[in-house]
C-alpha cells in the first residue's frame, strides 16, 4: 500500500511540474551502471586537465629536463610514479598537462564545427532552394576529402599551435555535422511553430534560435559527444606526425613520437601516452553512446 | 542514368579545382618557412627575396594558382620540388600504386570482415556475441590507428620477432599494416551493417514474410540481407576514404613509400608543391572511387535507379497511354 501511494505521490508531482527534456535524460542515465561509470571517468579526465597545474606545476615539472633522471622507468620512484622521459622530464606531468591539450582542443574543435555546422544546416533548412544547393555542393566538396588531409594542408599553412589545430580540425569535421543536423532541421522546419513565426514576422536568427535549435538540441548534443573522442584522436595522430604542437609543451601525439626510438629498450614511454589516450577517448565514447540512449530510448541498441 | 553519370563526371573537376585553391590558400601562408628553409643558416634579406621570385612565390596567390593549374591541366606538370629541385610528378607516380594497393586491400578486407560480423549481430540482437561484438568495436574504435600500430610492432617485430618491422618488400610486411587498418574499420561497418539490418528486420515486407510461414532462414537471407545490405555499398565508398586517410598515418609508422607518407614528409619540409601533388592526387582517388560506388549503389538498387529516368519522359508515356484510352 505504502509503495502504491510513493508512486502515486511522485505521479502527482511530476504532473504538477513539467518534466524537462533534461531532466528526464537524467533519470535514464542515472538508472545504468555503464553511464554512470563513464560519467565518473570523463570527469575524473577533466578533473586532471583542472588541477595540472597545481599538481605539477608546468615550469618546473613538465618542461624542466634533469639528465639524472633520464628514462626512469614506472613505479621506480613514487616522486616521479610514471616515469622520466628521454630527457628526464617527468611522465606523469607531462600526461597531466598533455590532458589539458587534448581536451581543450577536442572539446574546442568539436564545439566550434558543430555551432557552425548547426548555422550552415539552419540556413539550409530555413532558407531551402539556391542556399540549400550551394551550401551543400561546398560540403560535398569538402567532404570529398578525407578529413586527415584536409587538416594536414590547414595545419601545415598555419603553423604549430593550439588554435591552429583548433582551426584545422574544425574545418575538416564541419562537413559532417552540416549534414547530419540538416536531416534533421529540415523536418523541423517543416512544422507548424515554425511556419506561423515566419508568418507573424519572426525573424531568420530569432526562428533559428528560439524554434529550430532548441528542437535539435539532442542530436546536436549527441553529434557533439560522439565526436570529442574522434578528435582528441586526430589531435594526437596530427602531433605524432609532427604537426600538432611545438615540442616543449607536452601532448600525447608527440611524446608518443618521441617515444618512438625508445620503444624497444623501453616500452613504458609508449605505453604510458597511448593508455592515457585510450582511455580518455573510450570514457568519452561511452559516455556518449550512452547519452546517446537516453536521449533517445527507442534508437537504443541500433547504430 | 546516363544525365546523372555525366553529371557527376563533370562535378569532379570542378570539386578538385576546390580543393585545390582551399590547400593551396592555406599552404601559401607559410611560404615564408618554406623560403627560410631552403635558405642556408646565414643569408640576407636580398637572398631571400631572389629565391622567392625565382619559385615565383611573390605573385598573389591566385595568381600562383591559377598558374599552378594551367600547368597541371594543360602540361601535366606538378612543377618542381622545392627540396629536390626535380619534377614532382616522379616521385609522386612511383607511389601511387603503394597506397592504391594498400587502400583496396583494406577495404576489401573491411567489408569482407564487416558484413558477416555485422549481420551476425543483428540477427541475434541482444545474444552474447552481439554483446561481445559490440564492446569490442567500441574499444577498438576508441584506440588511434598508429598507437595500435606501434603496440603490435613492439610486439610482433621487436619482442617475438615474427614479422619485419620497416618497408614492403614482401607480402610478409603487409601483414601488420593491414591489421592496423582494418581493425578500426571493420569495427566501424560492422556497426553500420547491423543497424542497417536492424532497420530492416522490423520491416513489414520480413513481418509478411514470416507471417507467410518462409523459414527463417529464407526471410533473413532473401529479404532482409538483401535490403538491408544495398545501403551499406556507399558506406563502402566512405570506408575507403577514411582507409586512404589513415594510410598518411600507418604508411609513416611502417614506413611504406605511399603518398601518405609522402605528404608528411613534404609538409614537414615545406615543399608546396610536393604537398599540392600528393594532396590532390589523394583527393583525386577519393572522389572516383565515390563516383564508382555511387554508381554502382544505382546499378544495383532498382529503387534508385528508378528516380533517374526523368519525369518528363514518364509524363509523356502517361500522356500517350490516356490518349490511346481516349
Amino acid at each position: 500500500m505504502a509503495k502504491i501511494s510513493a508512486s502515486e505521490k511522485a505521479a502527482k508531482k511530476s504532473s504538477l511540474k513539467r518534466n524537462s527534456q533534461g531532466r528526464e535524460v537524467w533519470r535514464r542515465l542515472r538508472g545504468r551502471k555503464l553511464a554512470m561509470i563513464s560519467l565518473g571517468a570523463v570527469i575524473f579526465v577533466v578533473l586532471i586537465a583542472v588541477i595540472a597545474d597545481f599538481v605539477y606545476p608546468y615550469k618546473t615539472w613538465a618542461i624542466e629536463q634533469q639528465a639524472s633522471l633520464k628514462l626512469l622507468k614506472p613505479f621506480q620512484d613514487w616522486s616521479h610514479w610514471l616515469g622520466c622521459d628521454h630527457l628526464g622530464r617527468d611522465m606523469g606531468a607531462r600526461i597531466f598537462h598533455g590532458t589539458r591539450v587534448a581536451l581543450l582542443i577536442g572539446i574546442g574543435s568539436t564545439f566550434l564545427a558543430l555551432f557552425l555546422g548547426t548555422v550552415l544546416a539552419c540556413i539550409c533548412a530555413l532558407y531551402g532552394g539556391k542556399a540549400d544547393l550551394i551550401i551543400m555542393r561546398i560540403i560535398d566538396i569538402l567532404s570529398s576529402v578525407p578529413h586527415i588531409i584536409i587538416s594536414l594542408a590547414i595545419c601545415s599553412g598555419l603553423g604549430n599551435g593550439i588554435w591552429q589545430l583548433v582551426t584545422a580540425i574544425t574545418i575538416g569535421g564541419i562537413s559532417i555535422h552540416t549534414r547530419m543536423v540538416r536531416s534533421v532541421a529540415i523536418s523541423v522546419a517543416q512544422m507548424e511553430y515554425v511556419e506561423s513565426s515566419m508568418a507573424l514576422g519572426g525573424s531568420a536568427g530569432h526562428i533559428m534560435f528560439k524554434h529550430l535549435i532548441p528542437n535539435i538540441m539532442s542530436i546536436i548534443i549527441i553529434q557533439g559527444a560522439s565526436n570529442i573522442a574522434g578528435n582528441i584522436l586526430i589531435v594526437a595522430t596530427l602531433s605524432f606526425i609532427g604537426l600538432g604542437i611545438k615540442p616543449p609543451r607536452p601532448e600525447w601525439g608527440s611524446m608518443l613520437n618521441e617515444g618512438l626510438t625508445y620503444m624497444m629498450r623501453y616500452p613504458f614511454m609508449v605505453f604510458v601516452p597511448g593508455i592515457a589516450l585510450v582511455f580518455t577517448s573510450l570514457s568519452i565514447n561511452t559516455f556518449g553512446d550512452c547519452l546517446r540512449d537516453a536521449f533517445d530510448p527507442q534508437l537504443k541498441g541500433k547504430a | 542514368m546516363l544525365k546523372y553519370t555525366i553529371k557527376r563526371i563533370i562535378m569532379i573537376p570542378f570539386m578538385l579545382l576546390v580543393i585545390a585553391l582551399l590547400i593551396f590558400f592555406f599552404l601559401s601562408l607559410s611560404k615564408a618557412d618554406a623560403i627560410t628553409q631552403m635558405l642556408p643558416q646565414q643569408y640576407s634579406p636580398e637572398d631571400y627575396y631572389n629565391l622567392q621570385h625565382e619559385l615565383g612565390l611573390d605573385r598573389p596567390v591566385i595568381v600562383q594558382y591559377a598558374n599552378w593549374v594551367w600547368d597541371v591541366v594543360v602540361h601535366g606538370d606538378f612543377g618542381m620540388s622545392f627540396k629536390t629541385r626535380g619534377p614532382v610528378w616522379k616521385e609522386i607516380g612511383d607511389r601511387i600504386p603503394t597506397t592504391l594497393k594498400f587502400a583496396a586491400i583494406t577495404t576489401v578486407l573491411t567489408v569482407a570482415l564487416g558484413i558477416p560480423m555485422g549481420v551476425i549481430a543483428a540477427v541475434k540482437q541482444y545474444s552474447w556475441i552481439d554483446e561481445t561484438l559490440n564492446v569490442v568495436c567500441k574499444i577498438i574504435g576508441s584506440i588511434p590507428a598508429f598507437w595500435f600500430a606501434l603496440v603490435l610492432l613492439l610486439i610482433f617485430s621487436m619482442k617475438l620477432k615474427w614479422l619485419p618491422t620497416y618497408g614492403v618488400s614482401t607480402p610478409k610486411h603487409w601483414i601488420l599494416p593491414v591489421i592496423t587498418q582494418v581493425l578500426p574499420g571493420a569495427a566501424f561497418y560492422m556497426r553500420q551493417v547491423r543497424s542497417s539490418m536492424l532497420d530492416c528486420i522490423r520491416k513489414d515486407y520480413v513481418r509478411t514474410a514470416r507471417s507467410k510461414g518462409a523459414s527463417e532462414r529464407t526471410v533473413i537471407y532473401r529479404d532482409a540481407l538483401r535490403n538491408g545490405l544495398l545501403p551499406m555499398i556507399t558506406i563502402a565508398g566512405s570506408v575507403f576514404a577514411m582507409m586512404l586517410g589513415g594510410t598518411v598515418v600507418i604508411e609513416n609508422v611502417f614506413a611504406m613509400p605511399g603518398l601518405g607518407s609522402k605528404v608528411v614528409e613534404a609538409i614537414n619540409s615545406k615543399d608546396i608543391p610536393m604537398i599540392m601533388a600528393a594532396a590532390i592526387m589523394l583527393a583525386t582517388i577519393t572522389c572516383l572511387m565515390m563516383l564508382l560506388i555511387d554508381l554502382s549503389y544505382a546499378l544495383v538498387d532498382p529503387r534508385i535507379k528508378a528516380t533517374f529516368v526523368s519525369v518528363k519522359r514518364s509524363k509523356k508515356v502517361k500522356h500517350r497511354v490516356t490518349k490511346e484510352a481516349a
